[in-house]
């Protein structure tokens, strides 16, 4: 207790010593406003046209989301597709949903939509998360930012799809904007200091 | 020169670099939130009011972070551009400044796994020798080098806990905010790094590793 609060002192000496970073420059400014001008001007992105947007570009994707989740129950472990997936009859989401905590595996999705960038390869996501308010998936494909992929919601599976590289990705769902999680389906990332609770795949590798 | 003595000079130069620059905008509302929206609406230059009050806290940040200023200043300049091709999905009800923090926190956890210069650059006998000796030292900047090293040495997840904690003085409900680590992991990251900076940089023994 004692050295708690002895390290405690000294952690505030120390955070007040490294308070003095490098000093911002009009320059390194003007660089960042340079490149700025070099962007597309932003746009308001409506959540609403968003969801649409998905939708119709994946009408079937709740559905074979709900069928991929009801496989993997049934089977009783988290297992990986690769391929088009087959809708399983008598199966729903409401079964899935009460399971704890998600059961999902990224999938490669059926045919349909925009034909992936050279060496990319489209992976769907689908984590159910009844509760969530929003879902999003971060990753080396997208840089970690979990304002970047969000995830659309039907009935509590959140899915969506992202092109991703071939070769080794970690990921991780971020929960309400705060909470990281791995994916249950999917194996844990090597662990290093700040990938500890993150999932792996391989893209492109037969599994 | 004691610690005690170099803390005054510090926190005076930390209240001219942090200072906002605001441009002027007389009788307009000049909040964050106002000059995004003036941004979405096509006022694209706006965006140099945000730089200017942000650039300094992300840089002295990034910094710390990587343990670079030239990494630093590239993740920064990075962050900003990802904000800004981001803005259509900023939510209002988020602070800028948080949300901005974010986007640059992940861009350094990407820049230190993405970094073979991730590894240690300290060995950490080196930086309690060191440290020891600038401590007893009249020269100011040569403790803080030490102070310096001594939290590049740290593991990068209490080093961020720290630094988000001690430097930027966020409170835990903000720092869970931004990396999405869970309140207890981060005390108990932010304990630790607390114990070990002072056992390099004062060589005490500590129960908190």
């Amino acid at each position: 207790m004692v050295n708690d609060e002895r390290d405690e002192r000294f952690a505030g000496e120390i955070g007040g010593v490294l308070r003095a970073g490098p000093a911002s420059t009009a320059a390194a400014r003007a660089r960042i406003m340079d490149a700025v001008r070099a962007e597309p001007r932003p746009r308001r992105e409506g959540p609403v046209a968003v969801f649409g947007r998905r939708i119709v570009r994946h009408p079937g994707l709740a559905l074979l989301a709900a069928a991929s989740i009801a496989a993997f129950i049934a089977l009783g472990r988290a297992v990986r597709v690769e391929g088009p997936v087959q809708p399983i009859p008598g199966t729903g989401v409401q079964q899935a949903a009460t399971q704890e905590p998600a059961v999902h595996a990224p999938v490669v999705p059926a045919a349909g939509g925009p034909p992936p960038a050279e060496g990319a390869v489209p992976v769907q996501f689908v984590l159910v998360e009844p509760k969530a308010r929003k879902v999003s998936v971060v990753g080396d494909f997208n840089d970690w930012d979990p304002a970047a992929t969000p995830l659309d919601s039907s009935k509590g599976v959140w899915t969506t799809e992202v092109e991703i590289p071939k070769g080794p990705q970690s990921y991780a769902f971020v929960v309400d904007g705060s909470k990281w999680i791995a994916d249950p389906g999917a194996p844990r990332a090597p662990a290093d200091e700040l990938s500890a609770g993150y999932s792996m795949i391989v893209v492109g590798a037969k599994q | 020169m004691s610690r005690e003595g170099r803390s005054g000079p510090v926190a005076r130069r930390v209240a001219i670099v942090t200072e906002p620059t605001v441009r002027g905008f007389v009788g307009v509302d000049t909040t964050d939130a106002a000059i995004v929206r003036r941004i979405l609406d096509g006022e694209t230059e706006s965006f140099a009011v945000l730089v200017d009050r942000h650039h300094a806290r992300c840089l002295r940040l990034a910094t710390r972070l990587l343990g670079s200023v030239q990494d630093a200043e590239e993740t920064v300049q990075d962050a900003f551009v990802r904000a800004y091709r981001a803005l259509g999905r900023y939510e209002e009800r988020d602070q800028f400044g948080a949300w901005l923090t974010r986007i640059l926190v992940n861009r350094c956890r990407t820049a230190l796994v993405r970094n073979a210069r991730e590894a240690r650059r300290f060995v950490s006998d080196e930086v309690a020798a060191n440290a020891a000796s600038a401590r007893d030292g009249a020269d100011g900047a040569m403790w803080r080098a030490e102070v310096e090293r001594a939290l590049a040495a740290l593991p990068a997840e209490q080093r961020e806990a720290f630094v988000l904690k001690h430097v930027e003085e966020l409170d835990y409900d903000a720092m869970a905010e931004i990396t999405g680590a869970g309140i207890s992991a981060l005390k108990m990251r932010v304990k630790r790094a607390r114990a070990r900076l002072r056992a390099l940089l004062e060589g005490e023994s500590s129960d908190g590793e």
